[in-house]
């Protein structure tokens, strides 16, 4: 302990007194003017570099000299700046684009964020551009950003073509997601088809599987941090596509050139008027409309308002003059208010003020019974979050954050018979209030060959009789073996506050988040993961192996036959218990070339025990798949045609099958029952699934800044049977278990544009 | 014409919905499963039959339910060759073999506090089990009424004394008729012995709502005063595994479990088998509603 204190010393020591100046600016897109987050800043031949935010500012100490200042962003000609210590201080770097004939000149001297993510203490952590992933194919051709996620290794996918996701071993509602700091409860539409992600509205995400910032916390297993697009600051532009399934456009430009800009985004399916068409009266669809307004107000000033309003609807009106009405609307609102600004050349700040709307509403009519049930939560919270770049060797991290949660679950209102058996009720409100302090410090040793993340966040919540806190330490190490080769190492604790609540093994817009109650304890886990990672850097590719380590306490699950929809005593029905999950992850990836994309594999085990189920022995999670390995590859053929193939191989999702049944008397013994027998719980696999999707995309030649493009493509082309259920059947070749696939192949044609 | 491409289209995709294939899941290993009645100062029964596989002819499985099985495959699972021992206050006794499945003894006291063991070999499948019980004291319904509520429905209003510890209970309220019961010579066996009695509703609770010794309370029930004006009222002091047996039978019943089928296990205090080897024994009430 002495040692670090008085390493500590010597370093803050010479930071102090040496003679550096420092660099710092913002690093923006040239064409559009959004910022560039994760960009990397370096100066050639030395090892002093840094990256940008997500706000896309950096800050960088350097001894005095004159030096040539790189920055980079995949996708982007790098900039070569010359800086000395009078023309240093916020920089306004912008990137051009990069096009073909430049980039075979540049390819060499830049950094792609799959360098930066391989040098950086941080693990565990993937980082896709959404105009990187436009693509890759999926179900009737519409890009999802959920489903890609599912494609890379630690995350599995829930049921076949769903959205679900399950990260190292952990369960759906362990998963931070949100968009622009605001938390997306519901990520899907159509009982979980669709992810709720416009793809034309979004920049960039960031999924992180552990070795978890300070900045981060509130679930177990992951964060999907995803960003909206800011809006071209320079030019009006539009840019859309018509599917089958749906059509989305977006627009953006300046409302003040180079001061404010915005961005509007909106999809909505035709599900609805494709039943028409028929006459098969299926009025349901969905829609989504983002938008984002953003604010230059000075060289330190930024400010940022996102929105996102997201609803699926169905609604039998037609019938309602009938007497028979039935419909429903289960949706999202998030909003987001952000202010940047810059104190000196040294402290960055974000300050985010934000809200969040999740309910669903059902509604039914029947001669004279009408019912009306809905269950809300809506956030409020706001979080401040600093970067103080201190000197090469040592940035600061810290913030803090707090979230009003109000629950209202299960409102009811009833009229005419129905109202004998099931009353009409207001709302009872639940409160939680969520907080956090965090600090987190990355620190460079041995000319950089070793660097070490520390980070400590005090977490808590307040409910009615009780009030939970609890320290989060995490600690990241990376270690250069040499400049390609690198060891990584990490420790992270995790506390969650809020669980989902659900009847059965089937997601239902019915599941309703519920807090922390003074009986039902916080969900922790403990993650340690080891790394080693090769970059090759002249192909652009990395290589990296990864093992993980998780322990989970307090896990929630409900009790055999619990029913949970419209209970308001949901509390004595649920259990809670313990899991742990570990395995391997093996990724290779390359982010740019004539071909790119990646291969993952997967080797997984997740366990859960609970003392009151499975009579009290461990057993394996759902979705504990052994293998699970994911092909994607994007090919650029010629200047016209690019080729996109996913190809997937997963074990089975498990299940609890009935295998036997016994006759006893009833209670009263005026009766006989037949009482089934099944297997220990998920005891038994289905089948392992292998699918391959292929897309074809075909860019039309450009006219006058108009640019469209052709999608062909097909959703499991050779038809293979995924299974997602599983019956009996009796005929005259015997008696049997079956499994019913869900999708066979699917094609699919799109037209996308911009201009 | 754009009929006919939709239906078209539809054509194609479920021209390529992949075929549904075999599933090989482990096949259910029968045991043996015990049910037994204690008629007080009269008689225990031990019912003994063999659980089935759901791959056994005879048995339709249903989507959500517990599925139905025909009579010939129900009596091929009674057992009808076994030895039954029942050991208490070391004591052995051999139940004497009925028939279909039955056992009995007529000569076998009902000591509370002291534990029955219970001892099942069948010679022709070489199947064993064993279970261990211990009999709790019989509780003595001191009232049962019915009070009407003003939306018509029906409250069972009831006293007892509460004996020391925690304890469970189970109600049974049969509707009667009258004409085939002697209302006034209450015997427990012919309760249940002359098959006239209709069950109208099972009640389950524990003793943890009670403050003192004299329990009281009220439960709604479903009765049918059209049908009847007669009802039998019975209360047994319940071991709490078979409390939880009785809890997730009710539970089976939600809409939701069933339509999801999902899996739920029941407790047994029968090792190697099925079933629960009950020591318990009722009190009666009837009641006439004017």
């Amino acid at each position: 302990m002495k040692i670090i204190l008085v390493n500590f010393f010597l370093v803050f020591s010479c930071s102090l007194f040496s003679q550096n100046f420092r660099v710092s600016g913002t690093v923006t897109d040239e064409e559009s003017g959004e910022v560039l987050s994760f960009a990397s800043v370096y100066i050639p031949e030395t090892n002093f570099s840094t990256t940008t935010n997500n706000y896309g500012y950096f800050s960088l100490s350097l001894p005095v000299d004159t030096y040539k200042l790189s920055i980079s962003a995949l996708g982007y000609v790098t900039n070569v700046t010359d800086i000395n210590p009078s023309s240093a201080s916020n920089l306004k770097i912008s990137l051009r684009r990069e096009v073909k004939k430049t980039a075979e000149i540049v390819i060499k001297r830049k950094k792609s964020q799959l360098e930066e993510i391989h040098n950086s203490t941080q693990m565990s952590t993937i980082k896709i551009p959404v105009k990187d992933i436009k693509n890759i194919p999926t179900i009737g051709g519409e890009s999802d950003l959920i489903k890609v996620v599912q494609l890379l290794p630690g995350v599995q996918r829930g049921g076949e073509g769903q959205t679900g996701m399950f990260v190292r071993g952990g369960d759906a509602d362990q998963n931070l997601i949100i968009l622009d700091e605001a938390v997306v409860y519901n990520i899907s539409h159509l009982f979980g088809f669709f992810s709720v992600f416009n793809s034309d509205a979004i920049k960039e995400l960031t999924l992180i599987k552990g070795a978890f910032p300070g900045n981060y916390g509130g679930r177990l297993s992951s964060v999907l941090d995803i960003r909206m697009n800011d809006g071209n600051m320079t030019k009006f532009t539009a840019a859309g596509g018509v599917g089958l399934l749906s059509s989305r456009l977006t627009i953006g430009g300046p409302i003040v050139k180079n001061k404010v800009s915005f961005m509007l985004s909106g999809r909505r399916t035709y599900i609805d008027q494709v039943f028409k068409l028929v006459g098969i009266p299926l009025p349901y669809y969905f829609y989504d409309l983002n938008a984002k307004l953003n604010f230059v107000l000075g060289k330190k000033d930024r400010l940022y308002f996102s929105s996102y309003l997201g609803n699926d609807i169905l609604s039998f009106k037609d019938q309602q003059s009938e007497g028979i009405g039935f419909g429903f609307k289960l949706g999202n609102i998030t909003n987001t208010l952000r202010w940047n600004h810059i104190f000196g050349d040294r402290l960055f700040a974000n300050t985010s003020f934000i809200n969040t709307l999740f309910d669903y509403d059902i509604t039914g009519k029947f001669e004279s019974n009408s019912l009306y049930i809905s269950s809300k939560v809506n956030d409020y919270g706001v979080k401040t979050d600093f970067n103080y770049y201190h000197s090469p060797n040592f940035n600061y991290k810290f913030g803090a954050q707090a979230i009003q949660h109000i629950f209202r679950p299960n409102i009811i209102s009833t009229n005419g018979e129905i109202s004998d058996f099931l009353k009409s009720k207001p709302a009872n409100s639940l409160y939680a209030l969520e907080y956090a302090l965090y600090g987190n410090m990355d620190w460079s040793l041995m000319d950089k060959k070793m660097q070490i993340t520390a980070a400590l966040r005090l977490s808590g919540c307040a409910v009615k009789n009780k009030m939970y806190i609890a320290p989060e330490p995490r600690l990241a190490m990376k270690y250069s073996i040499t400049k390609n080769d690198i060891v990584k190492a990490s420790y992270a604790r995790m506390n969650q506050y809020m669980h989902l609540v659900s009847s059965s093994t089937v997601a239902l817009p019915t599941d309703l988040w519920y807090p922390v109650t003074a009986g039902i304890k916080p969900q922790t886990s403990d993650q340690i993961a080891v790394a080693y990672s090769r970059m090759f850097s002249k192909i652009a590719t990395n290589i990296s192996v990864e093992g993980y380590y998780k322990w989970m306490n307090n896990l929630v699950e409900y009790k055999e036959g619990a029913n949970l929809v419209l209970n308001d005593q949901f509390e004595k029905e649920l259990l809670q218990g313990k899991g742990n999950a570990y395995g391997v992850e093996f990724l290779v990836k390359r982010d740019e070339g004539r071909i790119s994309g990646w291969v993952g594999y997967t080797l997984s085990w997740a366990n859960r025990y609970f003392p009151d189920l499975n009579n009290g022995n461990p057993y394996p999670a759902k979705y504990d798949r052994r293998h699970n390995l994911n092909v994607v590859a994007n090919i650029k053929l010629t200047e016209r045609w690019t080729f996109s193939a996913v190809f997937v191989y997963a074990s089975g999702s498990r299940f609890t099958p009935q295998i036997g049944a016994y006759t006893v008397p009833n209670a009263s013994f005026t009766g006989v029952e037949i009482i089934p027998v099944f297997t220990s719980k998920n005891a038994i696999s289905m089948s392992a699934t292998n699918r391959l999707d292929i897309n074809f995309v075909r860019k039309c030649k450009p006219y006058k800044g108009y640019k469209g493009e052709w999608h062909f493509g097909a959703y499991n082309v050779y038809n293979s049977n995924t299974p997602y259920k599983i019956y009996f059947q009796a005929d005259e070749k015997g008696r049997r278990y079956m499994e019913k696939g869900l999708f066979g192949m699917i094609p699919s044609i799109a037209y996308n544009f911009e201009f | 014409m754009k009929i006919i491409v939709f239906l078209f289209s539809l054509l194609i995709l479920q021209g390529c919905l992949p075929d549904d294939k075999q599933i090989f899941i482990p096949a259910h290993e029968p045991k043996l499963v015990v049910f037994t009645q204690v008629i007080p100062n009269s008689v225990m029964i031990v019912a003994l039959a063999k659980s089935f596989s759901i791959l056994d002819s005879g048995y339709t499985a249903s989507d959500g339910g517990s599925g139905n099985a025909d009579s010939t495959l129900l009596a091929n699972l009674l057992v009808e060759d076994a030895t039954v021992v029942i050991s208490y206050q070391g004591k052995t006794d051999t139940l004497i073999n009925m028939g279909k499945g039955i056992y009995v003894s007529l000569t076998i006291p009902q000591v509370v506090d002291e534990n029955y063991e219970l001892s099942v070999v069948d010679h022709k499948s070489k199947l064993q089990i064993t279970a261990s019980e211990r009999m709790l004291p019989q509780v003595n319904l001191n009232d049962a009424s019915f009070s009407k509520q003003t939306n018509g429905t029906f409250k069972l209003n009831y006293s007892f004394e509460d004996p020391a510890g925690s304890n469970w209970y189970m109600m049974n309220v049969y509707q009667v008729d009258s004409t085939k019961l002697d209302t006034s010579q209450f015997q427990v066996q012919n309760l249940f012995g002359n098959g006239s009695n209709q069950l109208a509703q099972t009640l389950f609770f524990s003793d943890q709502g009670f403050s003192d010794k004299n329990a009281a309370g009220s439960l709604a029930v479903d009765i049918d005063t059209s049908i009847t004006k007669d009802f039998i009222v019975t209360l047994s002091n319940i071991s709490p595994q078979y409390y939880s047996y009785l809890d997730k039978r009710n539970k089976s019943q939600n809409i939701f479990t069933e339509i999801f089928k999902e899996a739920i296990n029941y407790p047994t205090n029968v090792k190697g088998g099925y079933g629960f080897f009950l020591t318990h024994h009722p009190s009666i009430k009837y009641i006439h509603l004017p």
